[in-house]
């Protein structure tokens, strides 16, 4: 047994409750404008005061109606003000400081920086050149490079001016991002290469009309080199770190997983320990039963919607990374892969909880303080005092741990750009602003720890690449 | 506060449930529950042209005068009651206490009986109102990391005292 049960003894009120008290409250009638009812007084006053006037005169004369007073006599006015504002008024959201709707079940460093590398001398064979994918429906806009000074071009562009851009698959959002933020500033529609997994980063250089690439990992200095030969000097940016952090309300402690635990715990098929090389449908119900170190906790996870940055983050950094330590999965690929390490049970262990940001997430924690929560690294160490880090192989997330790569659940994204090109195409400045932006903004990877301040990161990025920040 | 500015009508669904909870946990029993959500509720609505955003959240208004409803009516009920009248844990399985535990509101009200106040108070925000340690911290003037203490170790007697009463009943 766990703690759900005080969450049960939680219950809806009837609805006919509800309504009769409702209506109760409506027969109260709209509350007056807190204006009228100032005015309101302010009149009061004001006709108190000259009626306690004019008696007074009456009085010291004598008369009032032809009997003499010695009182005072008092007139009450009731102004009509000013008509309350009512009506249906726009639900503020920053009123709404409520949960989430009712429901009676409720299950839930600074880092080193980069440095550009020399040209090499190696050869490489030749392949054909880069191919356009076309681009799907475009998405909404982040914060486009206006926000840094550099929206407008600086020089208009050449009406055949078309950028080039190759990205690993989970850059895709981000750049899909960025190139609708660049084409509502005017420019061409660049062409956009998904990379393949596997591919060679190159290859990507022959014909050198590549302008962006970014990989999946670090460029080794072996293909730097190799696309140099090939004539394009390419730039490193690095923007920063994709870091999976998992936390939950400080009122039941800390949980030590491992990426093979939370495997264990929520992939939706499980190698059978009976029988090596099958696997069986997961029935782990507490984290006890993944690992008999591990408390009888309920398993629930909060996390990101699968689909977006940074639920494929925590795909990529946290079950892949599990599902490699079993040795009949490791060596998986594609449509294989994909299910045996990349798909989640359904029944609830796991819930979309949306973007791991925001108070409203950290109370949906806090209301289930057995759940675990995939969190940004901005928002567990934003929130130190209500929710606590869980290490991940016993390491605790830092830019430190995530610099020297002991914290395991993290990738650093780098950003390629062509130099020459840079020099030539003035439309480059504004697309890698818009990128930066993209993947540090909402629709960005927001599990992501960013190499250094935003400023830095450009300004040193502009300076290499020859413009001016 | 502009009262046209909140939607009065969605506050209500999404509190009347919370305040509701809020009252079954800190009495311990459905009866009355109702009736102070009712009175809840009219005071806040007659004074709601007051509440003002700057200075609190809407919950954390409401709960303020939802806790003073709770007190007065604890306070009264007191002052009606035999002090031997107050109800007592059971220190073992008794077959007088099983007719008490006809409900787990009923049974969490057995175990809270003898917390103090206060503790009982933290419960009924944290788990009946599903209010987070933060706005406890401001509804309670108890520092935020004192509430996290006071539930983790109320909710752990709790539950090793949960777990013994079913014990009992296997």
């Amino acid at each position: 047994m766990n703690d759900d049960f005080l969450h049960r003894i939680r219950v809806q009120p009837s609805p006919e409750f509800l309504a009769r008290l409702k209506a109760r409250l409506d027969r109260q009638g709209p509350v007056p404008h807190p204006r009228a009812r100032l005015l309101r007084s302010l009149v009061a006053g004001l006709l108190v005061g000259a009626s306690a006037l004019a008696l007074a005169s009456l009085a010291l004369r004598g008369e009032l109606g032809g009997f003499h007073w010695d009182g005072w006599g008092r007139t009450q006015v009731s102004g009509e003000g000013v008509p309350p504002q009512g009506g249906a008024a726009a639900n503020s959201p920053a009123a709404r400081d409520v949960p989430a709707a009712w429901s009676a079940h409720n299950p839930w460093a600074a880092a080193p920086q980069p440095s550009s590398r020399a040209a090499g001398r190696q050869g490489v064979a030749s392949v054909g050149p880069v191919v356009a994918i076309p681009q799907s429906a475009p998405v909404a806009p982040n914060a486009t490079a206006a926000e840094y000074g550099g929206g407008a071009a600086l020089l208009a562009p050449a009406p055949s001016e078309r950028l080039n851009i190759v990205v690993a698959a989970h850059a895709d959002f981000v750049a899909r991002n960025a190139i609708a933020g660049f084409v509502k500033q005017g420019y061409n529609q660049p062409a956009l290469l998904v990379a393949p997994e596997g591919s060679a980063l190159a290859d990507f250089c022959r014909g050198n009309s590549l302008d962006f690439i970014v990989p999946a990992r670090r460029m080794t200095p072996a293909e730097i080199d190799g696309c140099a030969r090939l004539g394009a000097a390419l730039v490193e940016v690095k923007i920063g770190s994709e870091v999976v952090v998992f936390g939950r309300s400080r009122l039941y402690g800390t949980l030590s997983l491992t990426p093979r635990d939370v495997f264990l715990a929520l992939a939706r098929t499980i190698p059978d320990v009976a029988n090596p090389g099958e696997t069986v449908p997961n029935r782990n119900a507490t984290w006890n039963d993944v690992n008999p170190a591990l408390p009888l906790d309920r398993i629930q996870v909060l996390g990101p919607a699968l689909g977006s940055p940074q639920g494929q983050a925590f795909l990529a950094l946290i079950m892949e990374a599990g599902c490699d330590t079993f040795a009949s999965l490791a060596t998986l690929q594609g449509a294989a892969r994909e299910q045996a390490c990349r798909t989640l049970r359904e029944d609830g262990v796991y819930v979309d909880a949306g973007p791991p940001i925001g108070a409203q997430f950290i109370q949906r924690l806090e209301m289930v303080p057995t759940a675990v929560g995939v969190l940004s690294a901005p928002l567990a160490s934003g929130n130190a005092d209500a929710l606590l880090q869980l290490p991940i192989d016993g390491v605790a997330a830092s830019a430190q741990s995530v610099a020297d790569g002991s914290y395991t659940a993290a990738r650093t994204m780098y950003l390629y750009v062509n130099r020459d090109h840079a020099r030539r195409l003035s439309s480059m400045r504004s697309f890698l602003l818009d990128y930066l932006a993209a993947a540090w903004g909402p629709g960005g990877p927001t599990l992501l720890l960013r190499s250094g301040e935003p400023t830095e990161i450009r300004t040193r990025a502009l300076i290499e690449l020859g413009f001016q920040p | 506060m502009e009262d046209g500015e909140l939607d009065w009508d969605s506050l209500y669904a999404d509190q009347a449930p919370r305040v509701y909870n809020y009252f079954r946990f800190r009495m311990g029993s459905r009866a009355d529950v109702e009736d102070l959500t009712s009175r809840t509720f009219e005071k806040a609505w007659r004074s709601r042209a007051r509440y003002r955003r700057d200075l609190a959240g809407f919950s954390t208004w409401l709960f303020r005068i939802a806790r003073n409803v709770a007190i007065d009516h604890l306070r009264a009920r007191r002052d009606h009651l035999p002090i031997d009248a107050a109800a007592e844990v059971a220190a073992e399985c008794t077959p007088e206490r099983d007719a008490e535990r006809d409900s787990d509101l009923a049974r969490l009200a057995v175990l809270t009986a003898r917390l103090p106040d206060r503790d009982r108070e933290l419960i009924a925000l944290k788990f009946g109102a599903a209010i987070n340690n933060r706005s406890i911290a401001q509804l309670t003037g108890i520092s935020e990391s004192n509430v996290g203490t006071i539930l983790h170790r109320t909710v752990q007697s709790l539950r090793a005292r949960w777990r013994a009463d079913e014990a009992c009943h296997e």
